[in-house]
C-alpha cells in the first residue's frame, strides 16, 4: 500500500445544505470511501448523479476539505502539509474539467492560459516558457499556432485537447480528469479518449478518470470503482467488474445500458420468441 | 417492423417528409442546414434519427412542428401528416395539429415546464386548449396520465410543482403532456440525454409501451447509436444536413454501409467488447457553408475514391436500406 | 454540444457589426457625450468671453449675436457660463465615479470572493449606506467635511459605491460558478493572483457600462449640491448654481433657467444612451 500514488482513507464530505441554525440539514456527498491509485495506472470512476464522484475528485484536488478522513499523496497527508509541500504536490496532480465552454477565462489567449501554470510554478523562462507551450500543443496534437488564438474560436474537441495540454504542461504524475468527454459529440469523443491513452503511454502518467458513460470507463481504466450515494460499492479490475459484477447496483447499472452491438439482437431474438 | 414497408400504400403514412430544405438567412450570407432531406413514419412505428451536432436533425424536427427559429427558412419541400399537408396551413391551423396530432418532447424538461404551475395544470392544458375542457376535468385528466406513465401516487404528484420532481419524473410529465389529446406522432428530441442512464432505461421503456397500448408512432431523435439500438424500428442516418443511410434497425447494425455509419460504430465505446483502440474519425464536422465539393464526408472518409468528387445518389443494398455512397454503387 | 456556434462567428471584429439602424441610440449618445467632454475640455478656446467677466451695464441681455444664449444678471456671457460649468461637472463626475468604481468593486469582488462572514459584513455596511437618500448623504457629508468641489467629489463617490459593489459581487458569484476558477486554483494560483487574473477582466464590462450610466447620475448630483449652494461656490459657474439664480429671473429672463436646464438634460440623456447603448452592443458579443 504504501508505493501507492494516492490512497484515500475513510473520507467524507458532509455538506450543510440549509436549515436553521438550531436544526441544519446536511447531505453526505461522499461516504467513508477508501480507495488506492497505484502507479501507472488507470482508476475509473463510474457513477450516475448524486453518486458523490465529482466531489471526491475535488476532494481529491484539494479544492474541498474532507469532513472526516485523510487523502495521501505520495504518502503524506495532502491538507498537513507546508506550503512548499503543497506546491510541490499541485506540480505532482493536474486536472481535466468537463466543461470545454467555461473551463478556460475567456478573456486570455490559449497560450497565456497554458502559460500561467509554468508561471505559478516559475518554470523557465519568459522565452522556454513559449516554447514549451508550442511543443505541448504539438504533443496534443494542435499547431503551435493555436497560442494565440482565443477558446470561443476553437471547437469542442480543440478545446478538450488545450485541457489536456494544461493538465500536462507541468509533467505531473496523476492526472485526474471529470467527465473530459461528456459534452462532445461520438466521433470527437473517440480522439479525446485516444489522445488521453497516447499521453499516458508517451508520458508514463497515472490517471483517475470519473464518468457516467460505462463505455468510456471500460474503455480507458485497468481498474473500476462503482459509485452509488457517496459509497464505492463495487471495486476491482475492469475485465471483473463488467464480465462478473458481484454487487446488485453494478448489475443494474450494467444492465440498463443499452448496447448497439447486443440491443437489437436481443429484440429480435426475444420477438422470434414471442412468435413461436 | 417488416423491412419491406415502404411497399404499402403511401396514405396510409403518419409522417412523409420529402425533399425538404431549411435554410439560416443572416446578416453573414446564408447556411442551408437541412439538404434535401425524406423520411418516412409509419403508424405505429419507431423511427430513429441519428446524428451528431450539426446534422440537422433537430431542424429537421422542428419543421415539422413549424417551431423553426426565427431567421430560418423552409425553402422547398413537403411535410404530411397522414396525408396531410403542414406547409400549407396557417399559424392558427398549425398550432391546432400542435398536441392535438403531434406532439413534442424535448430534450430539457425542467425548461420546458414552468416553474411557477402545477403539474396538473400543465398536463391538463393541452384539454383546456384544444378541446375546451373545464380546468376541473382537464386536471383530473392530467391525474389519469400521470398514472400512465407510472408517476407513483399521481394524484398527490399532481399537484406538486416542476421542481419537486426528479428528472425522470419531469421527463414522464413531459411525455403524459404530450400523450395527453393521443396523437398519432410523438418527436422526442433527445429526451434521456440529462437522465442517468437506469432513470434512462425506464424512459425507453415507457415509450415502448405507449407505443404498444395505442400505436403512437415515434420519432426518435438522438446521438447514442445504443439508444437506436434498443429502441427503434426503422433507422436515418444523417451527416451534415442530409440523409447518409437509413434502413431497419437490423439492417444498419448488422450491414451498415455508409462509411460514415461505420465509422460512428467503430468509435463508439461499449461495455460488452473492448476495442482494443477506438479508431476515431479524423477532422471535425463541416459547418454549413465549408461543405465539400460532392460527397459531404469525402474529407473524413478512409475509403474516398475518385468518384467522390461528384455527389452520389441513394444506393439499395438492401431491401428498403439505401447509402448514399459511391461504394455502395454495385449493390449489397 | 453544437460546434455550429462557436467556430464561424469567432475571428469577426466588432467593427463589422455597427449598424446606423440598431446601433443609433448609441452613436446619439456618443456624440452627446462627445460634445460635453469638448466642452469640458477646450472651454477656455471656444468660449467667446471670459465666464467671469463682469459687465454689469449689459446684464439680462436677451440672447443677441453678440452674445448667442444672452448674459446674466452681472452681465456675464451665459454660453462662457455654460461652457465652463461643463469642466466642473466633468470634473466632479469623473472623480466620483472613479471613487465609487474602484471602491465598490474591491468591496464586491472580495465580498464574492471570501464569502461568509466577510460577506455578511460587507454587504450589511452597503445596504447601511444604500438606504439613505442620495442628496440627503451628500449634504451630511459636505456638512461634515466642508463645502468644496473636492468634498463633493468623494461625497458623490461614496454614494456610488453600494451600487457598484452589488454589481461587482453578482457578476463575481457568476464568474466563480466556472470551471476556470477552479481549474487555476488546481494549478497553484494564489488567491491574489486569481482575483487579478481570472477575476476581474471578466467582471469588468457590466462595471464599465453602469460607469457610463453613473456618470449621468453623478452630473445631477453635483447639479443638485451646486443649486444647493453646497457645491461650486460663485464665481465658479456650474450648472446647479446658474439654475439656482436662474430661477429668480424666471419671468423676466427665463434663459437664464432654461440654458444650464438644457445642458444638462442634453449631457444627462448622452451618458443614459451611451451606457445602454454599450450594454446592448456588447452584450450579445459576450454570449459569442
Amino acid at each position: 500500500m504504501t508505493d501507492a500514488l494516492l490512497e484515500v482513507q475513510d473520507v467524507s464530505k458532509v455538506f450543510a445544505t440549509g436549515g436553521t441554525v438550531w436544526s441544519r440539514t446536511e447531505l453526505t456527498a461522499v461516504d467513508h470511501v477508501t480507495l488506492d491509485v497505484q502507479p501507472g495506472e488507470t482508476l475509473g470512476i463510474v457513477g450516475e448523479s448524486g453518486s458523490g464522484k465529482s466531489t471526491l475528485l475535488r476532494l481529491i484536488l484539494r479544492l474541498l476539505r474532507p469532513t472526516s478522513g485523510h487523502i495521501l499523496l505520495e504518502g503524506r497527508d495532502i491538507w498537513a502539509m507546508s506550503r512548499d509541500d503543497l506546491r510541490y504536490a499541485r506540480r505532482r496532480m493536474q486536472a481535466v474539467f468537463q466543461d470545454p465552454s467555461s473551463s478556460f477565462n475567456p478573456r486570455q489567449s490559449i497560450g497565456a492560459i497554458l502559460a500561467a501554470p509554468l508561471e505559478v510554478h516559475s518554470v523557465g523562462t519568459r522565452a522556454s516558457r513559449r516554447d514549451t507551450v508550442a511543443e505541448t500543443l504539438e504533443l496534443v496534437g494542435l499547431n503551435a499556432s493555436f497560442a494565440h488564438r482565443h477558446p470561443h474560436q476553437l471547437s469542442g474537441g480543440q478545446r478538450q485537447r488545450v485541457a489536456i495540454a494544461r493538465a500536462i504542461i507541468l509533467r505531473p504524475q496523476l492526472v485526474l480528469a471529470d467527465e473530459p468527454t461528456s459534452a462532445l459529440d461520438v466521433s470527437v469523443q473517440a480522439q479525446i479518449l485516444n489522445l488521453f491513452k497516447a499521453m499516458k503511454r508517451e508520458l508514463g502518467l497515472t490517471y483517475v478518470f470519473v464518468s457516467h458513460n460505462l463505455g468510456v470507463i471500460r474503455y480507458v481504466s485497468d481498474r473500476v470503482a462503482v459509485m452509488r450515494l457517496g459509497k464505492v460499492v463495487e471495486m476491482g479490475p475492469s475485465e471483473e467488474i463488467f464480465t462478473n459484477p458481484s454487487h446488485e447496483y453494478t448489475k443494474a447499472l450494467l444492465d440498463a445500458v443499452p448496447d448497439p452491438e447486443l440491443a437489437w439482437r436481443r429484440r429480435r431474438e426475444a420477438a422470434a420468441a414471442a412468435e413461436a | 417492423m417488416d423491412p419491406v414497408r415502404r411497399h404499402r400504400s403511401e396514405a396510409a403514412l403518419t409522417l412523409a417528409i420529402e425533399d425538404l430544405v431549411v435554410e439560416f438567412h443572416s446578416g453573414r450570407g446564408v447556411a442551408r442546414v437541412v439538404d434535401h432531406v425524406s423520411l418516412t413514419v409509419w403508424p405505429g412505428e419507431i423511427v430513429g434519427l441519428i446524428g451528431e451536432s450539426g446534422s440537422g436533425k433537430t431542424l429537421t424536427a422542428l419543421s415539422v412542428l413549424g417551431l423553426l427559429p426565427g431567421n430560418a427558412r423552409i425553402v422547398t419541400g413537403t411535410i404530411r401528416l397522414s396525408g396531410q399537408s403542414l406547409l400549407d396551413l396557417s399559424e392558427a391551423r398549425r398550432r391546432e395539429t400542435r398536441g392535438e396530432r403531434v406532439a413534442f418532447i424535448p430534450q430539457d424538461a425542467l425548461r420546458a415546464l414552468n416553474p411557477v404551475l402545477r403539474v396538473d395544470m400543465q398536463v391538463g392544458e393541452p384539454f383546456e386548449i384544444h378541446r375546451h375542457t373545464p380546468w376541473e376535468e382537464a386536471k383530473r385528466k392530467a391525474v389519469e396520465l400521470l398514472a400512465a406513465v407510472h408517476i407513483r401516487d399521481p394524484a398527490a404528484r399532481a399537484r406538486e410543482y416542476p421542481h419537486q420532481y426528479s428528472g425522470g419524473m419531469q421527463q414522464r410529465a413531459m411525455i403524459a403532456m404530450g400523450l395527453a389529446l393521443d396523437p398519432q406522432l410523438l418527436i422526442a428530441d433527445e429526451p434521456t440525454t440529462a437522465l442517468d442512464v437506469t432513470v434512462q432505461a425506464q424512459v425507453l421503456k415507457l415509450l415502448r409501451e405507449i407505443r404498444e397500448t395505442h400505436g403512437t408512432s415515434i420519432l426518435f431523435i438522438t446521438h447514442d447509436l445504443g439508444i437506436v439500438a434498443e429502441l427503434t424500428d426503422w433507422v436515418y442516418v444523417m451527416y451534415a444536413g442530409a440523409i447518409v443511410e437509413q434502413g431497419s434497425v437490423e439492417q444498419i447494425f448488422q450491414h451498415p454501409s455508409h462509411p460514415y455509419t461505420k465509422a460512428l460504430l467503430r468509435a463508439t465505446p461499449t461495455i460488452h467488447t473492448v476495442h482494443s483502440e477506438l479508431v476515431s474519425i479524423p477532422g471535425h464536422i463541416p459547418l454549413p457553408n465549408e461543405l465539400p465539393e460532392g460527397c459531404r464526408f469525402v474529407d473524413r472518409c478512409p475509403v474516398r475514391f475518385e468518384r467522390c468528387s461528384e455527389e452520389p445518389p441513394d444506393f439499395e443494398v438492401g431491401a428498403g436500406h439505401t447509402a448514399r455512397c459511391w461504394r455502395c454503387e454495385a449493390g449489397p | 454540444m453544437s460546434d455550429l456556434a462557436t467556430s464561424g462567428t469567432a475571428a469577426e471584429g466588432f467593427s463589422s457589426r455597427l449598424s446606423w439602424r440598431r446601433h443609433g441610440l448609441l452613436g446619439i449618445g456618443a456624440i452627446l457625450v462627445s460634445l460635453v467632454l469638448l466642452a469640458a475640455l477646450f472651454a477656455d478656446f471656444i468660449a467667446p468671453y471670459s465666464p467671469y467677466e463682469l459687465n454689469v451695464v449689459n446684464m439680462l441681455q436677451a440672447p443677441s449675436w453678440a452674445h448667442w444664449l444672452g448674459t446674466d444678471e452681472l452681465g456675464r456671457d451665459v454660453l462662457s457660463r455654460t461652457l465652463h460649468a461643463a469642466r466642473i461637472s466633468v470634473e466632479v463626475a469623473l472623480v466620483a465615479v472613479t471613487i465609487g468604481l474602484v471602491g465598490g468593486t474591491i468591496v464586491g469582488i472580495i465580498s464574492a470572493y471570501f464569502g461568509g462572514i466577510v460577506d455578511l459584513v460587507l454587504m450589511r455596511l452597503m445596504e447601511l449606506l444604500f438606504s439613505f437618500p442620495a442628496i440627503l448623504l451628500a449634504i451630511i457629508l459636505m456638512a461634515s467635511l466642508g463645502t468644496n468641489m473636492l468634498n463633493a467629489m468623494i461625497a458623490i463617490g461614496i454614494i456610488f459605491i453600494p451600487g457598484f459593489s452589488r454589481l461587482a459581487r453578482a457578476a463575481t458569484q457568476a464568474v466563480l460558478r466556472q470551471e476556470y476558477v477552479e481549474a487555476a486554483r488546481t494549478i497553484g494560483m494564489s488567491d491574489l493572483r486569481i482575483l487579478g487574473r481570472e477575476i476581474l477582466p471578466n467582471v469588468s464590462t457590466p462595471l464599465l457600462i453602469e460607469a457610463a450610466v453613473a456618470f449621468a447620475y453623478a452630473v445631477l448630483l453635483e447639479s443638485a449640491l451646486s443649486f444647493l449652494g453646497l457645491g461650486a461656490q460663485p464665481p465658479e459657474p456650474s450648472w446647479g448654481n446658474m439654475l439656482n439664480t436662474g430661477r429668480g429671473f424666471m419671468a423676466q429672463a427665463p434663459w437664464l433657467g432654461i440654458v444650464p436646464g438644457m445642458a444638462m438634460f442634453l449631457c444627462v440623456l448622452g451618458f443614459n444612451l451611451l451606457g445602454d447603448g454599450l450594454r446592448d452592443y456588447l452584450d450579445p458579443h459576450l454570449k459569442d
